[in-house]
C-alpha cells in the first residue's frame, strides 16, 4: 500500500509517516505543492493525505489535478481550518474524508484503513481478527459462528480497535472517534469505560478471547496478549 | 421628544409669556393714558362751568344730572378737589356705568356751591378692550405664523442630521461597505459627517485587524498542537514506560486537551 503524505509541517509529516509505516504502509512525504505535484506524476498511490494550506499553493488545486488524472487514490484532506466552506469544497471536488487539526494519529490510521478497504475489496468486504469477523457494510459481527448483538457505538468501537490493533489508544482518541467534535464538550470520558466493558463482555460471552487490555493512565490496547 | 417639537415648545412658552406680559402692561398703560385724558377734560370743564356760573345773573339752582351736580351748601368749605371713580345706576339701561367724577367747591356771589362733574368711562373702556383684543389677535397670528415658518425651515435645516442618524443606525461594524456619509453645506453637520466617517472607518479597520489577528492566532496554534499530539500518540506506543512516566504522559495529554479546547473556542468566536 502506497500512501502520499502532503504536509508542509515537517514534524507532523514525520509523525504521520512513522505511525502509518508501523501499519505496514509505504509512505512518501511531500512538504510542498511542487514536490507533491512531482510525486503524483511519477507514482500511483492508494491513499493521499492532503493538507489544504501549502506554502506554494492550495491543496484543493492539487485535488483537482488528481481528479483530472482520474487517479484512483483515496484522498483525506487534513486542514487546520474547520471551515465548513473548505470542507464542502474539498468533498465536492472528490475528497473521501476530512480531518481537522489537531487530530489523533490512530484516527488518521483508521480513516486511511477504511478508505483503502473500500477501494480494494469491492464486494467482499470483511475484516477478520482471529475468531472475530466483521462485515463493515452490513454492520454485523461474528465470533466464530455466533453473531454478536452490538449497539452502533459498540460496533464503531470494535472497528476502531481492530483497525488500530496492537496500538495504545488514548481515551480521548476513542471518544473523538465515537462522538466527533462533540467529544470536546464532555467533562468526563467515563462512557468509554462502559462501552469497553460491555464490548469485552459480549465478545467473551460469545466464546471470543479477552483482547482489550487497559493501559495505566492512558487508555486501551486491542490485540493478542 | 423630537428636537423640532422641543424648540417649538420653548418658543411657544416664551412667546406666550412675553405676550401676556406685553398685553397686561399695554392694558394698564392705555388705561392710565385714558384716565389722564379724562381728568384733563374734567378740569377744563370745571373752569368752563365756573366761568359760566359767575357770568349768570340769577342765583344758581340746585342741579342734578349724571354729568353735572350743583348744590348750594352753607358754612365753610375746604378748597379741595376730589377726583375718583364711581359707579352709578342708570334707569335707562338698568345697569351700573363706570364714571370718573370731580368734586370741587366754589364760591360764587357769596354763595358756596359744591359741584360734581362726571364723565362716562364706558367708551374709554371699550377702546381699551378693543385695543387689547387687537393686540391679542396680532400676537396669536404672529406666534402661529412664526412657528410655522420656524418648523418648516428647521425641518429642512436638520434634514442632514436625521439622515446621518439613520445611516448610523444601519451601520454595522463588520459590513463590507464604509459608512460614507454625504457632504452637506451646513458646516456643523459637514464636520459631524466627516468625523463620523473617519471614526467608523477606523473602527472598521481595527475590527478587521483584530479579527484577522485572532483568526491567524487560532490557525497558527493548530499546527504545533497537532505536532504535540502526534508525538505523544507515537510515544505511548512504547511499552517500556513505568506507571509514573505514564502518569506524566497523561498530564501532558490533559494539558494538550485543554489547549485544543481553548483553540476551538477561539475558532468559534472568530466565526460569530
Amino acid at each position: 500500500m502506497n500512501i502520499l503524505i502532503i504536509e508542509d509541517e515537517k514534524e507532523l509529516a514525520q509523525s504521520m509517516r512513522h505511525f502509518l509505516n508501523q501499519e505496514g504502509y509505504i509512505c512518501d512525504v511531500a512538504l510542498n505543492f511542487e514536490e507533491a505535484y512531482g510525486n503524483i506524476q511519477i507514482h500511483s498511490y492508494d491513499c493521499i493525505v492532503l493538507d489544504i494550506m501549502l506554502p506554494d499553493g492550495s491543496g484543493l488545486d492539487l485535488l483537482q489535478k488528481l481528479k483530472q488524472k482520474h487517479s484512483r487514490a483515496g484522498i483525506i484532506i487534513v486542514s487546520a481550518k474547520n471551515a465548513l466552506d473548505d470542507k464542502i469544497k474539498g468533498l465536492n471536488l472528490g475528497a473521501d474524508d476530512y480531518l481537522t487539526k489537531p487530530f489523533h494519529l490512530p484516527e488518521l490510521s483508521a480513516r486511511v484503513k477504511s478508505i483503502i478497504r473500500r477501494r480494494q475489496f469491492e464486494g467482499d468486504k470483511q475484516v477478520v481478527f482471529r475468531e472475530i469477523r466483521v462485515y463493515p457494510d452490513e454492520h454485523r459481527v461474528f465470533v466464530n459462528s455466533t453473531e454478536l448483538d452490538l449497539t452502533k457505538k459498540e460496533f464503531e468501537l470494535l472497528m476502531y480497535l481492530i483497525g488500530n490493533k496492537n496500538r495504545a489508544l488514548t481515551r480521548e482518541a476513542i471518544a473523538e472517534h465515537l462522538l466527533g467534535d462533540q467529544a470536546d464538550m464532555l467533562d468526563s470520558l467515563n462512557f468509554i469505560y462502559t462501552h469497553i466493558k460491555n464490548l469485552r463482555k459480549k465478545i467473551i460471552n460469545a466464546g471470543g478471547g479477552d483482547y482489550i487490555k487497559t493501559i495505566y493512565a492512558i487508555g486501551y490496547k486491542f490485540g493478542e496478549k | 421628544m423630537k428636537l423640532l417639537k422641543k424648540v417649538i415648545l420653548y418658543f411657544i412658552i416664551s412667546s406666550v409669556f412675553i405676550f401676556i406680559l406685553g398685553s397686561v402692561s399695554a392694558y394698564f398703560v392705555l388705561k392710565a393714558l385714558i384716565a389722564e385724558e379724562v381728568d384733563e377734560t374734567l378740569i377744563s370743564e370745571k373752569n368752563r362751568i365756573v366761568k359760566q356760573l359767575e357770568q349768570s345773573a340769577e342765583s344758581i339752582p340746585n342741579w342734578r344730572t349724571i354729568h353735572l351736580e350743583v348744590r348750594r351748601i352753607g358754612g365753610s368749605f375746604a378748597e379741595k378737589e376730589i377726583l375718583n371713580d364711581t359707579l352709578i345706576y342708570t334707569k335707562d339701561t338698568g345697569e351700573f356705568i363706570p364714571l370718573r367724577q370731580l368734586h370741587f367747591y366754589t364760591r360764587i356771589k357769596d354763595k358756596n356751591y359744591r359741584i360734581t362733574l362726571r364723565r362716562s368711562l364706558i367708551e374709554k373702556e371699550d377702546l381699551v378692550a378693543g385695543v387689547t383684543g387687537l393686540m391679542i389677535g396680532i400676537f396669536i397670528a404672529t406666534i402661529l405664523l412664526l412657528n410655522l415658518i420656524n418648523y418648516r425651515s428647521e425641518r429642512r435645516l436638520w434634514m442632514p442630521f436625521y439622515k446621518t442618524l439613520q445611516s448610523l443606525n444601519a451601520f454595522e461594524l463588520d459590513s463590507q461597505e464604509a459608512l460614507n456619509l454625504p457632504s452637506v453645506n451646513i458646516q456643523e453637520f459637514e464636520q459631524l459627517n466627516k468625523t463620523l466617517n473617519a471614526l467608523t472607518e477606523k473602527l472598521r479597520r481595527d475590527y478587521r485587524n483584530l479579527k484577522q489577528f485572532s483568526e491567524n492566532a487560532a490557525h497558527e496554534m493548530q499546527t504545533p498542537l497537532a505536532i504535540l499530539r502526534s508525538k505523544l500518540d507515537i510515544m505511548i506506543q512504547d511499552q517500556s514506560f513505568s506507571d509514573e512516566q505514564l502518569q506524566n504522559i497523561r498530564s501532558l495529554y490533559n494539558a494538550l486537551n485543554r489547549l485544543s479546547r481553548l483553540n476551538q473556542s477561539l475558532n468559534l468566536l472568530i466565526r460569530i
